[in-house]
C-alpha cells in the first residue's frame, strides 16, 4: 500500500499524457522521414491505349501519397475511481484530509460516505487539470495549478 | 508493484473539494465530542437511574424508621418500633410484651411483604413464640404499612407509619 500526495499523482498523470501525445507525433514524424528518404513506390504496369495488346508502361507511385496527412495525437487522458474522505490522526500536516482508495473496512456504527473521484486532462484545455467529485467540479487552487 | 491506496491532500486541495462535497468529512475530534455527548447522555441516564434507585426499592420494601401500634384478638395492645433494613427488619415491642426481634426479607409477592423472624431478645412468651415466624405487611392507601401476624390461636394486627423526626433507639 503506497500513499502519496495528490499534487504527485496529478503532476505524473499530466506528464505521461502530455509523453505519450509526443511519443505519437514523434512516431509519426519518424514514419514520415522514412518514407520520405527510403524511395518506396508501388510499381505499376499500365496499358498506353485500350488496344488488347496495347505495350505496358511502367510507373512508379510514391508510397507516402497513400499514408494519412493528419498527425494522431491524444485529445483526453482521464482516471476515475471510488474513494473515502477522512482526516488523518493526528496532528499538523500529519492530520490533514487525505483520500482513501482502500476498500471499505466493516464498521458497527459509521460508514464514511463513498465519493467518485474524477481526474481528466484534455489538450484543448492545454492539459490543465480538471477534477470532479460526486459529478460536481472543483475549483482548483491557484497556487498549485497542476 | 505497490497499489497506490492514499493520497494526501494539501491544505488548498482539501479546502477545494471540502467546498466541492454537500456533507464535508468530520474531524476526529469532531466525532469525539460526538461520542463524549452520547456518553455523557449515558451517563446522566445512569446516574438518574441510581438515585431513583431507592425508590424502587423502597417500593418493593420499606426502609428507615416506622412506628405504630399492633392489637391482639384478646385486646392487649402494646407499641411497636420498626426499622427496616436493606436485608429486613428490627422490631422493638414496647410495653408489656418488651423485647425485641430481627426479621429478614424473604419475598414481595406484589400485595404484601413476607418477613421471617430470625433473631429474638428479651420479652416474655410472645417474644419467643415469634421464633420462626413469617410475618406479612401490606402497604395501605395511607402510605403505612399493616401489620398482621398469626401466632398460635392469638392474632395481632395494627398499622405503622413512617417515624419522620427521630430514628427508633433500641
Amino acid at each position: 500500500m503506497a500513499t502519496c500526495t495528490f499534487n504527485q499523482l496529478l503532476y505524473a498523470l499530466r506528464v505521461s499524457v502530455e509523453a505519450a501525445n509526443e511519443a505519437l507525433q514523434r512516431r509519426r514524424v519518424m514514419q514520415y522521414e522514412y518514407g520520405n528518404t527510403g524511395g518506396l513506390g508501388l510499381h505499376v504496369d499500365v496499358p498506353r491505349d485500350s488496344a488488347a495488346d496495347a505495350p505496358l508502361e511502367s510507373v512508379v507511385i510514391p508510397l507516402n501519397w497513400f499514408r494519412d496527412p493528419h498527425v494522431p495525437q491524444v485529445t483526453e487522458l482521464s482516471v476515475e475511481f471510488d474513494c473515502r474522505l477522512r482526516y488523518e490522526r493526528g496532528s499538523g500536516s500529519t492530520g490533514g484530509l487525505v483520500i482513501d482508495m482502500r476498500p471499505p473496512r466493516l464498521t458497527l456504527f459509521r460508514r464514511r460516505p463513498l465519493h467518485r473521484l474524477r481526474i481528466a486532462f484534455r489538450a484543448v484545455d492545454a492539459w490543465q487539470t480538471n477534477v470532479s467529485i460526486d459529478g460536481r467540479v472543483v475549483d482548483i487552487p491557484m497556487t498549485r495549478r497542476g | 508493484m505497490e497499489r497506490l491506496s492514499m493520497l494526501r491532500l494539501s491544505p488548498e486541495w482539501e479546502s477545494a473539494l471540502v467546498a466541492s462535497l454537500d456533507e464535508p468529512p468530520r474531524r476526529r475530534r469532531d466525532r469525539r465530542l460526538g461520542w463524549i455527548a452520547i456518553l455523557a447522555f449515558l451517563l446522566a441516564g445512569l446516574l438518574t437511574l441510581l438515585c431513583l434507585l431507592p425508590n424502587v426499592a423502597f417500593a418493593a420494601q420499606p426502609l428507615g424508621a416506622w412506628r405504630g401500634a399492633i392489637q391482639s384478638d384478646d385486646g392487649r395492645k402494646v407499641d411497636v418500633l420498626v426499622r427496616f433494613t436493606a436485608k429486613g427488619a428490627e422490631f422493638r415491642f414496647l410495653g408489656e410484651l418488651g423485647c425485641r426481634a430481627t426479621a429478614r426479607f424473604v419475598e414481595d409477592n406484589g400485595a404484601s411483604l413476607h418477613y421471617f423472624f430470625d433473631w429474638i431478645h428479651g420479652g416474655e412468651s410472645f417474644c419467643d413464640r415469634l421464633q420462626d415466624r413469617a410475618l406479612w405487611m401490606t402497604p395501605t392507601a395511607d402510605g403505612g404499612l399493616a401489620f398482621d401476624h398469626g401466632m398460635d390461636l392469638v392474632t395481632w394486627h395494627g398499622v405503622l407509619h413512617r417515624k419522620e423526626l427521630k430514628s427508633p433507639t433500641h
